[in-house]
Formats: C-alpha cells, sequence, structure tokens
C-alpha cells in the first residue's frame, strides 16, 4: 500500500509506517492521515498493532521505515519532548500518573512547556517568568474546571477513582496545549456512566479544536463519536472510511467475529 | 564527653547527609546505585586543593572543587552511563565501579598518594559556647549543610524544574510525552547530586586530610544513609545520613574508636534485613 491521495487538510500523515519487533510485524507498511478537527478512531481486534502506533507517532519507539508527518513537518524519529513540543499528547492505555503527585502538581508537569521549566528565571523570578507563572496558573484551573477536577486539585492523582485518573491523565495531556491528541483505550474498565460522560468530554476537547485520534474497542463509542474510523489487522489497514460503512464492512465484521456464516 | 561527641556526630552526619543526596538523587532518576559517588567526593576535594596551590582564593578554589565535582558527576553520565540507558541495570553497578577504580588511581596518579590537608579559613579558631570550645570549621560544615538542605529542598518542592526531576523519578515516559527531555533531568540530577557530594569532600578535606581513596569509606557511609532513609527519599536521606553520624561518633566515643566504620555496616547490614525500604521509605506494594 505506497502513498495514497494526498489529504490536504491532514493534521496527521502517516506513510509506509512498519515496525517489527523480532520477527514480528507489529506495524506493517501501514498509511493514513487524520484530517484536522476531526475524531478519528483507530479499531482492531488484541495485538493488531494500535498501540504500537501511538508509541511511533509519541516518539517512544522508531520506526523502521516509513514517515510520519505533523501538518508539513516530518516528526519521524523526533525525541518523544520534542514531538510533545510540536502539539502531541497522549493518554495511556494503562493509566500512567505520577503516584506521589497531587492532581494540580500533575498538571503543573503538563504546563512545562509553556513556562520552559528554566531554573534560573524560576530563581531570580523575572519578570517574564512571574507573568509565565501566572499564566500557566490559569491554564491549570481553567483545564481542572474544564475536566470537573478542581474541587480535588489537592488530593493525590493515583488515589482517585479510575474514571477520574483518566480524566487527570487528559488535564495533563491537554496542560501541553496539543494541536492532536491520542487516547488510548480511554474507556476501558470503566464503567457505563463514566464512558458515557468521558465520550461528553472527548466531543468538548474536539469542540475547542484540539484533533483526536482514538483507539477503543467499544463500537458503539466508536460510531457515536467519531467521524473517521481506521480498522488495522496484523499491522495493517484493513479498510477506511466514516462509521457508516465501516459498521457494516464484510472485512470488518470477519476480522472482529470471524469469517461469517451466511445465512447461519 | 557526650556533647562533644554529640558535636562530632552532627558534623560527620553532615557529611554522611551530603554523600547520601547523591545517590538517593540518582537512584529517583535511573534506579541504580552510582557506585563512583565516592570519588566526585575525592574528585572536589582535589581540584580544590589544586587550585589553592594555584593561590587562588580560599573561597575560589571549594567553589571550583563544587563546580568540578558537578562537571565530573554529569561527564560520567553523559559519556557512560547514557549510553547504557537499555542495558541491565547490573551493566551500568560494574561500570560504576570501573569508573570509580579508574578515577582513583588517575588521582594517584596526578596527585600522588600522600594524604594533605586542604586549608580552612576557620580550622584554627574555636567558638566558645557556654564551657565549651567548638571548632569553628564543625560550624561552618553544619551551616554550610543546613544551607544546602533548604536550597535542594526549595529546588525540589518549588520549582518547576524541581517538579520534573520528581516526576521522572516517578514515570519517566510518561514525563517525556509531556515535553521535557528526560536526558536533560538526569544530567541535572547528576550534576546537583554530584556538586553536594564534592562540597561534602571539600569540607572534610581540612579535618580528615585528602587522599585518592578517601572517597571509598565516605561513599559506603553515604550509601548506607541513602537506604536507610529509603532509597530515593531526599529528606529520609538527610535524616539518616545525620543519624549514621551520631550513632557512628557515640559507638567510637563510648565503645572505641576501632569499631566506628563496623558500627555502621552492622547498621546497614541491619536496615537491609530488617526494613529495606529504610526508615523513612514507604513499602511498595507489588500486585500479584
Amino acid at each position: 500500500m505506497n502513498s495514497e491521495h494526498v489529504n490536504d487538510s491532514a493534521i496527521l500523515t502517516v506513510t509506509d509506517l512498519s515496525r517489527t519487533f523480532g520477527g514480528v510485524k507489529a506495524v506493517n507498511n501501514l498509511s493514513f492521515s487524520v484530517s484536522e478537527n476531526n475524531i478519528h478512531a483507530i479499531i482492531g481486534p488484541n495485538g493488531a498493532g494500535k498501540s504500537t502506533l501511538f508509541n511511533l507517532i509519541t516518539g517512544v519507539i522508531t520506526p523502521n521505515q516509513g514517515k510520519i508527518q505533523l501538518v508539513n513537518q516530518d516528526i519521524t524519529s523526533l525525541r518523544p519532548d520534542k514531538i510533545a513540543e510540536q502539539g502531541v499528547s497522549r493518554t495511556f492505555q494503562n493509566i500512567r500518573l505520577f503516584p506521589d503527585m497531587t492532581v494540580f502538581e500533575t498538571v503543573l508537569i503538563g504546563t512545562y512547556l509553556l513556562t520552559g521549566g528554566k531554573l534560573l528565571p524560576a530563581v531570580f523570578r523575572t519578570k517574564h517568568f512571574r507573568n509565565k507563572e501566572r499564566q500557566a496558573k490559569e491554564r491549570i484551573e481553567e483545564i481542572l474546571k474544564f475536566v470537573g477536577l478542581w474541587g480535588m486539585r489537592h488530593e493525590y492523582a493515583a488515589k482517585l477513582s479510575y474514571g477520574n485518573q483518566r480524566r487527570v491523565e487528559i488535564a495533563r495531556a491537554l496542560a501541553t496545549n496539543p494541536r492532536l491528541l491520542l487516547l488510548d483505550e480511554p474507556t476501558a474498565g470503566m464503567n457505563q456512566k463514566e464512558t458515557k460522560e468521558l465520550m461528553q468530554l472527548f466531543s468538548e476537547v474536539n469542540k475547542q479544536g484540539i484533533t483526536i485520534l482514538i483507539i477503543a474497542h467499544d463500537m458503539h463509542l466508536v460510531n457515536t463519536l467519531s467521524n473517521q474510523i481506521t480498522v488495522i489487522n496484523f499491522g495493517e489497514k484493513l479498510v477506511e472510511g466514516p462509521p457508516e460503512i465501516i459498521q457494516s464492512h464484510p472485512a470488518v465484521i470477519e476480522a472482529y467475529m470471524g469469517r461469517a456464516e451466511v445465512n447461519a | 564527653m557526650f556533647v562533644d561527641q554529640l558535636i562530632n556526630g552532627i558534623v560527620l552526619g553532615s557529611i554522611y547527609a551530603l554523600m547520601a543526596i547523591g545517590y538517593t538523587m540518582v537512584w529517583n532518576v535511573l534506579r541504580f546505585i552510582n557506585f563512583a559517588h565516592g570519588e566526585v567526593y575525592m574528585g572536589g576535594a582535589f581540584v580544590s586543593l589544586y587550585l589553592l596551590l594555584l593561590d587562588t582564593p580560599i573561597w575560589l578554589a571549594y567553589i571550583g572543587g563544587v563546580c568540578a565535582g558537578a562537571l565530573l558527576g554529569y561527564l560520567m553520565e553523559k559519556m557512560v552511563y547514557m549510553r547504557m540507558r537499555s542495558a541491565p541495570k547490573l551493566n551500568l553497578l560494574i561500570a560504576a565501579i570501573g569508573i570509580s577504580i579508574v578515577l582513583q588511581n588517575l588521582a594517584q596518579y596526578i596527585w600522588g598518594a600522600t594524604p594533605e590537608r586542604l586549608t580552612s579559613p576557620f580550622l584554627s579558631k574555636n567558638i566558645a559556647i557556654g564551657d565549651m570550645m567548638i571548632n569553628q570549621h564543625y560550624i561552618f560544615i553544619i551551616i554550610l549543610t543546613i544551607v544546602v538542605m533548604i536550597a535542594l529542598e526549595l529546588f525540589i518542592n518549588r520549582t518547576l524544574m524541581g517538579k520534573a526531576v520528581q516526576a521522572a523519578s516517578q514515570n519517566i515516559n510518561a514525563t517525556q510525552l509531556m515535553g521535557i527531555n528526560a536526558n536533560k533531568i538526569i544530567s541535572i540530577t547528576f550534576a546537583i547530586g554530584s556538586a553536594v557530594g564534592a562540597l561534602a569532600g571539600i569540607l572534610v578535606g581540612p579535618v580528615f586530610l585528602v587522599y585518592p581513596t578517601m572517597g571509598v569509606f565516605a561513599g559506603l557511609k553515604g550509601f548506607t544513609a541513602s537506604v536507610m532513609g529509603g532509597m530515593g527519599n531526599i529528606p529520609g536521606a538527610m535524616i539518616a545520613g545525620l543519624l549514621l553520624g551520631i550513632i557512628e561518633s557515640f559507638a567510637a566515643g563510648f565503645i572505641s574508636s576501632g569499631y566506628r566504620d563496623a558500627v555502621a555496616m552492622v547498621i546497614l547490614l541491619f536496615i537491609l534485613l530488617v526494613r529495606p525500604q529504610g526508615i523513612f521509605g514507604k513499602v511498595i506494594q507489588q500486585k500479584v
């Protein structure tokens, strides 16, 4: 599958991306693009290479071949912190928080890019630094109110309920001011109520102009939330399209359910 | 006698506390024990000694030694440990022991093995507190240790970079994905820990002399204190260092000075057996 039609409104373009682990082709010649302001879902069976794809996009691992572009910039094999600086942020399948930090402190770490984290200005408290610091504090307050955790800001993030821990992770990701937010199975293990509330939150995040790329298993979530779906299996792209098309696509049904027994 | 030993203990403990900080900070970000930390202590002291020989003003010589220590720690990490990021921790440990041997021999080659005394502006003066005479250099050590501890506490808890160091010690992957350069954080951690370690060597120089293997036991004591305080726990390392110094000093005073080092090692063994998470450490729950 070679580089296909050029997507003019693409925020993320992945071209011929491959990554193997030992002999396993976790991601194999994968090409797809994410349009700006979309909620784009990646679905596929377990082990299809979805999380590997996220790790490749965020620079946690490097590809064996292929290219990843953010708008017009090549971010392939950049260091994770550089990619974050370019406006890509993410949450993890297994929530990864800082176990000894409060909600506020956790989100504060996310504002590192905003204030630059320089030591000397912090020691001498320059005017510029104080302005930045104030901006960061305001931003944290805004984000925490937005995700509904302002009241819990002094609590240890790791002690919160599962759903709220996910919110902390999202708040931390938002604090880096992303253009593109990657969500790796954000509702896995959540109850129905939490799932519903999180879906609401995602669409509000999207309304702020942040493009979302989401890995999910829950087809109901994918169908209601996203406007574009890429189905992958064995590291390769199976099909792509809007939810209406994907739902009834035979290849998808086969990948998920096994070969369909017609008229069974 | 009692108060004398207590003061000696606090002075010794200050040195151990400063050493322990280096071990614990490095553990925090890399989860390994830098056994070459004792050589940073030695290196800092030697550079100060050398600068004094060049007629450098004493304060500048001290500061130069601290900076040299920071640089030594930084280079150690950049040149060796950084290249071993994905290697098993045992490899790093062996590399650290290698570095330590190389640095000891290098120091002996450059400066010789004869112990020399570092100058202190205070060593010849005493302060009278009540009917006691306390060496001013001891007071200097205690004050400087307190200053360093406060500065570190402010850095770690009140600056965003300090917070980033904490974040890196709790989850380095997630920290990177927040746009924080993990290598930079590790470098800073090494530089700060090493600067503090070198300061300990410089402060000790006028009392216990400067020689190539001076870092061996000081390193072991610092390591013991960091284990006592709970690996990775900076305030714990500080308190445990002080405690270790005081216990040692009393053991030397009331039992026999020959048992000074033995006492520390017995404490280390005891802690490892009974409370491996350290006095101030918390138990890490293993999920099964």
